[in-house]
């Protein structure tokens, strides 16, 4: 081992031992282009230190192997498993000195999987970095997006979703970790570009995986957050998210869902470069299966190119649907070659195959007559009197209220922000110079 | 959208748009004004995110898809 | 009901997908009959496109593909047709169990789902022998007609069972007015 590479380890023997990790972690960084440059010797370097006693040794260690992993070409298997060893068995406390580090090291690792096609051997591994450095479990963090990605190659969600599911109240970066850590201004502009970067792409791949699970509901909300993140340039994640956001509503609503108007970007950058989306909602309008097909086919190639054509095809086949739940609100009774032509299917069969697959997944009440070849639309029997209806009432009213609950502690929050009152004072001020003061009355917290 | 024309102010008209966003010093506190950061001078940013995925929402063509392989990210 | 009735089973191999690297076909095959059981389709259909190319010619996953594909496709006729097959043992008991799951679906569904249905069309989407039905409606109480030469049957409306669930849904019902009231 060269004598630079035997300092390092001094040092971070010397200052782990010292419980000097603060400074520790200040120095390191500076370490990383000579463990890189030094490569094929690191693996003598991390048997000399110890995951839980030099946490942040070995954590810098695994970031110079991943960043020379090109160069040096490791054994995948080696690599993951340094890492399920480190997430696994390192000090936390040490570690959370060194949290844009770490945030790096796990962003690297994703990568590597990904291009080495190994993304399912990662997903545990990522979850579990998660649970160690989110400070409570609504915390998001810059690697919910490496979970993510991982699962989205290997196409694995079920780990996944448990992190999906559950509400974000807050939101952990590397900007604002690296200034309490006291890096230079340069990198803190990096980081903050990069943690918009992830976020929006938390919400971009968190709405793929509840698209392709099929809960369209949850993926319209992702893709939202995504699209209507305040912003003053066009990324192409929202991009990217506003296609698929504007297809998944037209599944669920059956026209554009709803979109917060402080949202400038969307107007101004995304609507013109997502055209074909936009003529496909248009369409969409008229209730023509016949129009809408020929345009899906139309646009295919893009739509191919974007990987959204799975994704056009069951806004074709949610047309249909929406057509024939509209007939059981006209109609008490019709043929179903009636239902056929009206809704543009190919015959009686194809129309009784429709109604029958609805019928089984509950979006329409009805009974066929194969003897007259008649449908009975029927209204929903839910009486709302059985206790099954009473617990799913009582059920979203626990949530609300426990969303209301929430609701105040950050309003409460935001209230006493010394930032917030010195704002919201400021402008009082404007108003008092340029306003009359009639204009605004009572307390501005109110 | 002028704000001195309300009487009070909300905290999401103060995040609404414009330059000018006023920066939320705590950790975790960033959560309004993420893209704010980005340099204004780029119209469009994160071209190169990764997002080479086979389609997983074709019910129709799924069971031939042939896995992608080894996908260099792009 | 017995839905959970693989649920361990299913952990176990869940974990080993995601810490294995070169899992043998009967993982997957394990995998795809209790997701076909439980009914998660969409599970289902992403098993079989992460499922490795070379694997994907084993013969047995095929076959339970060409399961998972009819039920994706509400195709009760092929499903029934399909699941007619030598299996081997560490999928026998699930695809037992799967049968008689979906041969209750099909009796309940078409039970709600039609005033009146033609034996043979019946027969096709049971893939059963007309004895094998007649038997199988007689214990649902359906009505036989005759439709010139054909046979009909009226399926005989379902009730719902009562759930006896009065005491606990009247003590919740006071703790929420309570709650109201303050």
């Amino acid at each position: 081992m060269g004598s630079a590479l035997e300092n390092f380890v001094n040092q971070v023997r010397t200052m782990s031992a010292s419980g000097s990790f603060r400074e520790l972690a200040d120095d390191l960084p500076e370490s990383v282009s000579l463990l890189a440059r030094n490569w094929s010797i690191l693996d003598n370097v991390l048997e000399t230190l110890d995951v839980q006693q030099h946490t942040l040794g070995v954590l810098y260690v695994l970031l110079a192997k991943l960043h020379s992993a090109a160069t040096a070409n490791p054994e995948p298997v080696q690599i993951i498993q340094l890492m399920r060893d480190f997430v696994h068995r390192n000090n936390v406390e040490q570690l959370r000195f060194a949290i844009c580090a770490f945030y790096e090291t796990c962003h690297l690792f994703t990568d590597y999987l990904v291009q080495k096609n190994l993304s399912i051997l990662g997903i545990k591994i990522m979850a579990r970095a998660v649970d160690q450095i989110r400070q409570i479990d609504s915390q998001l963090t810059p690697i919910h997006a490496d979970l993510c990605l991982l699962s989205l190659k290997a196409k694995n969600f079920n780990l996944v979703l448990t992190y999906l599911d559950g509400d974000i109240t807050d939101i952990s970066t590397a900007a604002a970790e690296c200034k309490t850590q006291q890096q230079q201004q340069s990198q803190h502009t990096v980081d903050a570009n990069n943690d918009a970067k992830y976020f929006l792409l938390f919400y971009y791949y968190g709405g793929m995986i509840y698209t392709a699970v099929k809960d369209y509901d949850r993926a319209l909300y992702f893709f939202e957050v995504c699209i209507t993140t305040p912003a003053m340039a066009m990324s192409h994640i929202m991009l990217e998210a506003y296609k698929k956001f504007l297809m998944v509503s037209l599944i669920v609503e059956g026209n554009i869902a709803f979109i917060p108007k402080n949202t400038q970007v969307i107007g101004r950058f995304m609507k013109p470069m997502a055209s074909h989306y936009h003529d496909l909602v248009n369409v969409y309008a008229n209730s023509s299966s016949e129009e809408l097909r020929i345009l899906i086919l139309k646009y295919s190639e893009a739509f191919t190119r974007d990987s959204n054509m799975g994704l056009a095809k069951q806004v074709a086949t949610s047309l249909y649907k929406r057509n024939i739940k509209r007939l059981t609100k006209t109609f008490l009774t019709l043929s179903l070659s009636d239902v056929a032509s009206r809704v543009q299917l190919s015959g009686a069969a194809e129309a009784e195959r429709y109604i029958l697959n609805m019928i089984k997944s509950g979006e329409i009440y009805a009974s066929i007559n194969q003897k007259d070849g008649m449908v009975l639309f029927k209204d929903d029997p839910e009486k709302y009197n059985s206790p099954d209806m009473f617990l799913n009432v009582q059920t979203n009213i626990t949530q609300v209220l426990d969303l209301v609950k929430q609701i105040n502690k950050m309003e409460e929050e935001i209230i006493l922000n010394p930032m917030y009152v010195k704002k919201a004072l400021g402008s009082q001020e404007d108003d008092l110079t340029s306003q009359h003061p009639k204009t605004y009355s009572g307390d501005p917290t109110d | 959208m002028d704000l001195n024309m309300k009487p009070s102010l909300a905290a999401d008209e103060m995040f609404s748009e414009g330059p000018g966003y006023m920066e939320m010093d705590e950790s975790g506190g960033a959560t309004g004004m993420m893209m704010d950061h980005l340099p204004t001078n780029d119209k469009h940013v994160h071209a190169d995110f990764y997002n080479n995925f086979d389609d997983l929402f074709d019910d129709d063509n799924w069971a031939k898809v042939k896995q992608t392989g080894d996908n260099p990210k792009q | 009901m017995q839905s959970n009735k693989y649920n361990d089973l299913l952990d176990r191999l869940e974990n080993e997908e995601l810490e294995q690297v070169e899992l043998g076909a009967e993982v997957y095959q394990q995998l795809m009959a209790i997701y076909l059981y439980q009914n998660k389709l969409a599970n289902a259909k992403l098993l079989w496109m992460r499922i490795p190319d070379k694997l994907k010619e084993d013969k047995e996953l095929l076959h339970l593909n060409q399961l998972n594909l009819a039920l994706q496709n509400n195709n009760f006729a092929e499903f029934f047709q399909k699941i007619r097959y030598d299996w081997s043992e560490c999928v026998k008991p699930t695809m037992e169990d799967l049968l008689v799951k979906q041969r209750e679906e099909l009796f309940t569904l078409t039970g709600s789902a039609y005033v009146s249905i033609y034996q043979n069309n019946l027969l096709q989407m049971a893939q059963m022998t007309e004895d094998e039905l007649k038997n199988a409606v007689a214990a649902l109480d359906w009505t036989r007609e005759q439709d010139g030469d054909e046979v009909i049957w009226l399926p005989k409306a379902k009730e719902t069972p009562p759930t006896g669930r009065n005491d606990d849904q009247l003590l919740k019902l006071t703790e929420f007015v309570t709650f109201l009231e303050n």
